[in-house]
């Protein structure tokens, strides 16, 4: 039905897309899979027509017996929504803010003359519902910021499957979304598909979200498509040593030796941080929101725990806390012995623990070089001035970078080896514990096998303690001792990894298992 | 949104308080005798006590305070030393004059400013684009009196299409004084729909960058469908702050061309109350111009909310 034949793109004379060819059955769903930067949503974009400004585009994408590429724009206008519907990474930004979500699905209807305005609405109430937002508890007059990600996300496939496409181009429904959430967008995608004889092409960077749902699968590197094939051929084959070095890399669990001592470096006791919410009456009094409600949680020296959970459910609050960045109003919070209170917080306390977070690129100031980024840390340090440079350098030798490379600027570096230097600006100091906050979460795959290795290596080194705070449980299963589960501010499962990820405990536990996708286990054999 | 609106107008009346305190202190208690000020050096002490009487500035400074604002509440400003009649009279009269045309150049200016932004915005790096930010740059490096006095040339000397200046009265009908503002409304609305322009240009181009246009394209809205139905709302919102800002500068801001138009606006009556140093007449116009600004801006905040349902909730 989609057929994309030599399709080339060059933006401003450089090449993003060399030759890429695949076809789309229909009623099909197919899936795209690699790495950020390797052309997949530019290649569903210049299919779609909307290539980014200066985009010079080559080659053929056929549907229904025309080109797309030489469709003029009054057409494809016509032709986008109805033939062809897609969705994106970003629910949280894909809604107009100001305009209910009622009227947002309606437009699909409206502005390709399918229907009043009436009518559309009718229709927006009905796919509303079908994707999971019935009007009785979601109205159509709802804002966005009413809705959370998930529910935004289903408005987004309401959107563009209003008028019952043939193409549904999914780029990356999933990342941004938790797992259970995941694994329920994912499963209204697969029934649309079934029910409406609609074809699905599902861009993505996870493999077992491909292997979950993809008929087809094409694996693209650099602007080009190194292997497809049907899926669980290619699973099985991995014929291409790309397509096996993803696989790898997917599954890596580093090399760790593991010292883990009886003492603790980091104690939480009954921690509570409650947040403040908008007053319901003029002068009643303000209701509270319990973010954190009583944790209890323990580092030892050496040790790595992991703390897992959707978002919303208190992580971020309870790592700001045990940073001192946030007060709590129960509970201590100490490290090595020393209390940690965010409105008197030593600098010598503050020098035991470092964090590290996902962002590698908004967490560094631009305008400085990178050695001085690095030394940040030894302001908490009363080590002299003329001591920091080699421990930069060394910091930075540390996490695999050169020492020469403290005189760049940080956006000369690409997202891995920014996460190199936002780990060497942690351990500088040589820190008891160190906080990794998604540390790894928005790094490719074969980025990540490499930090997460680094990590291990570090640890075995510096004897480091790793409290490692993700929602993606197949790292944390692969780089700690210890898993506590959160959820709505309650710790609801603590225990040795392993032990926890086989025999899991708590129903909710058993529930994010479950939802996690994964590659069956005799494809990888 | 009830709530919003309430502690908006609660901040409003917080803000008029401040406000007037900080004016009775200023006028009233710092220069030290203001009677004496008003009369000048050359002053007899007799002729200072019998204004200090006239003036009330006898008795204790709270309750002058108090009967200031008291008067003020029911339209009392007091009379004014120099012209001898009641300060409203003065202020209605002028007022007549200038918020015409306050409103009259802002109308200009957005109707301008607008439309001109939205197309520089949608067509990126083109001719017109340039075009528009080479003339915007012109508008507001240009001075409007300036402009004041091309147009003067241009439209009334030569032209005879409108006259150089005056202002005709309302009592003579509604045209002619539409005609007799017009000039002094455009050379206002110049520089002021420059910097709108230029506003509504930047303001557009980061919307146009966010996920919703694309949303928006991938539904099947054309380019201009998605710039004027998704992208001009979300783009209002820094448009409306400045457009509430210009209304507060030209009310008052508009002396010069008041008087290259000679024009009996507010501007020329608070000019005219400081070099005649009549307290009075600035103290109350003064107080007047602060209480449309922060009318104003209680207007922008809700008109914000109406844009924006986010902010209701707050």
């Amino acid at each position: 039905m989609l057929s994309v034949e030599g399709l080339s793109l060059d933006i401003h004379g450089s090449p993003i897309l060399r030759g890429v060819s695949f076809g789309i059955a229909p009623g099909e769903v197919f899936g795209l899979v690699g790495e950020s930067g390797s052309g997949k949503s530019i290649t569903a974009l210049a299919a779609m027509g909307l290539e980014p400004r200066g985009a010079e585009v080559r080659g053929a994408v056929g549907f229904l017996d025309r080109d797309l590429l030489e469709v003029p724009e009054p057409e494809m206008n016509a032709l986008r929504g109805r033939e062809i519907g897609m969705i994106f990474q970003e629910p949280m930004t894909a809604l107009n803010p100001v305009q209910r979500i009622g009227d947002q699905v309606a437009e699909t209807l409206v502005v390709h003359g399918a229907a009043t305005r009436a009518e559309a609405l009718d229709v927006a109430r009905e796919r509303l519902a079908r994707v999971g937002l019935p009007v009785d508890r979601f109205p159509l007059e709802r804002y966005p910021h009413e809705l959370s990600g998930g529910q935004r996300q289903r408005v987004c496939i309401a959107m563009a499957v209003a008028l019952r496409p043939k193409l549904l181009i999914a780029d990356e429904p999933t990342t941004a979304l938790d797992v259970t959430t995941q694994a329920q967008i994912l499963d209204l995608l697969r029934g649309l598909v079934a029910e409406e004889g609609m074809a699905l092409w599902l861009i993505t960077h996870d493999l077992a979200v491909v292997a979950d749902m993809a008929d087809h699968v094409a694996v693209m590197r650099d602007g080009r498509v190194v292997e497809a094939d049907r899926t669980e051929r290619l699973f099985r084959a991995r014929a291409h040593p790309y397509t096996a070095k993803l696989f790898a890399d997917s599954g890596h669990v580093p090399a760790r030796a593991v010292q883990v001592t009886a003492t603790p470096v980091l104690e939480v006791r009954g921690a509570v941080r409650d947040y403040p919410l908008p007053r319901r009456t003029l002068l009643g009094p303000r209701p509270a929101f319990r973010a954190v409600d009583g944790v209890d949680l323990v580092v030892h020296a050496g040790e790595s725990v992991g703390l897992v959970g959707e978002s919303g459910c208190g992580k971020s609050t309870l790592t700001r806390a045990i940073l001192g960045l946030d007060v709590l109003q129960g509970g201590t919070v100490r490290i090595d012995g020393d209390a940690v209170h965010a409105r008197h917080l030593d600098g010598r306390v503050r020098a035991k623990m470092q964090v590290v977070f996902q962002d590698p690129y908004g967490s560094f100031n631009p305008r400085h070089r990178v050695e001085r980024l690095v030394a940040e840390p030894f302001h908490l340090d009363p080590a002299p001035p003329a001591a920091w440079r080699p421990r930069v350098a060394a910091a930075l030798e540390a996490v695999g970078l050169r020492a020469a490379d403290g005189g760049k600027y940080i956006h000369e570096f690409s997202g891995g080896q920014r996460q190199r230097i936002a780990i060497a600006r942690a351990i500088v100091i040589r820190p008891r514990l160190v906080i990794l906050d998604e540390a790894v979460s928005a790094l490719d795959v074969s980025i990540r096998a490499q930090i997460l290795d680094l990590l291990a290596d570090l640890q075995g080194r510096f004897g480091l303690s790793y409290l490692f705070i993700s929602h993606d449980l197949s790292v944390v299963r692969a780089i700690t001792d210890r898993v506590l589960v959160m959820r709505a501010g309650k710790i609801v499962e603590e225990g040795p990894t392993e032990r926890v990820f086989v025999a899991p405990g708590h129903a909710y536990t058993r529930a994010l298992i479950a939802a996690t996708p994964r590659i069956p286990s005799a494809w990888v054999a | 949104m009830l709530r919003y609106f309430l502690s908006r107008l609660l901040s409003l009346c917080l803000s008029l308080v401040v406000a007037s305190v900080a004016i009775f202190a200023v006028v009233e208690v710092i220069p030290g005798d203001p009677a004496a000020f008003m009369l000048g050096l050359n002053a007899s002490p007799d002729t200072v006590a019998a204004l200090r009487a006239e003036l009330g500035l006898e008795g204790g400074k709270l309750a002058r305070y108090f009967d200031w604002i008291g008067g003020l509440l029911v339209g009392d400003f007091g009379v004014s030393y120099t012209y001898r009649v009641p300060v409203s009279e003065l202020v209605l009269a002028r007022l007549w004059v200038s918020l015409p045309l306050t409103v009259y150049a802002l109308i200009l200016s957005t109707v301008i400013a607008v439309p001109v932004g939205v197309v520089a915005a949608s067509r990126r790096g083109s001719t017109a684009d340039y075009g528009v930010m080479a003339a915007t740059q012109l508008g507001i490096a240009v001075p409007n009196f300036w402009f004041a006095m091309l147009l003067v040339l241009v439209f009334a000397i030569n032209l005879g299409w409108f006259s150089a200046g005056g202002f005709p009265g309302w009592d003579k009908g509604v045209w002619i004084n539409l005609r007799a503002l017009t000039l002094p409304a455009v050379a206002l609305a110049l520089p002021q729909a420059a910097i709108l322009a230029r506003v509504m240009r930047s303001s557009l181009l980061e919307t146009l960058g966010q996920d919703y246009i694309r949303t928006a394209r991938a539904k099947g809205l054309s380019r201009r469908q998605a710039v004027l139905g998704h992208g001009l709302r979300n783009a209002l919102i820094p448009v409306m702050t400045i457009l509430g800002l210009q209304f507060s500068f030209l009310l008052a801001g508009a002396i010069i061309i008041e008087n290259v138009f000679f024009l009996p606006g507010l501007g020329r009556l608070i000019f005219q109350g400081i070099t005649q140093r009549d307290l009075i007449v600035v103290e109350s116009v003064v107080m007047l111009l602060v209480f449309a600004v922060i009318l104003v801006t209680f207007l922008v905040d809700l008109a914000y909310a109406a844009v924006d349902p986010r902010l209701r909730r707050r």
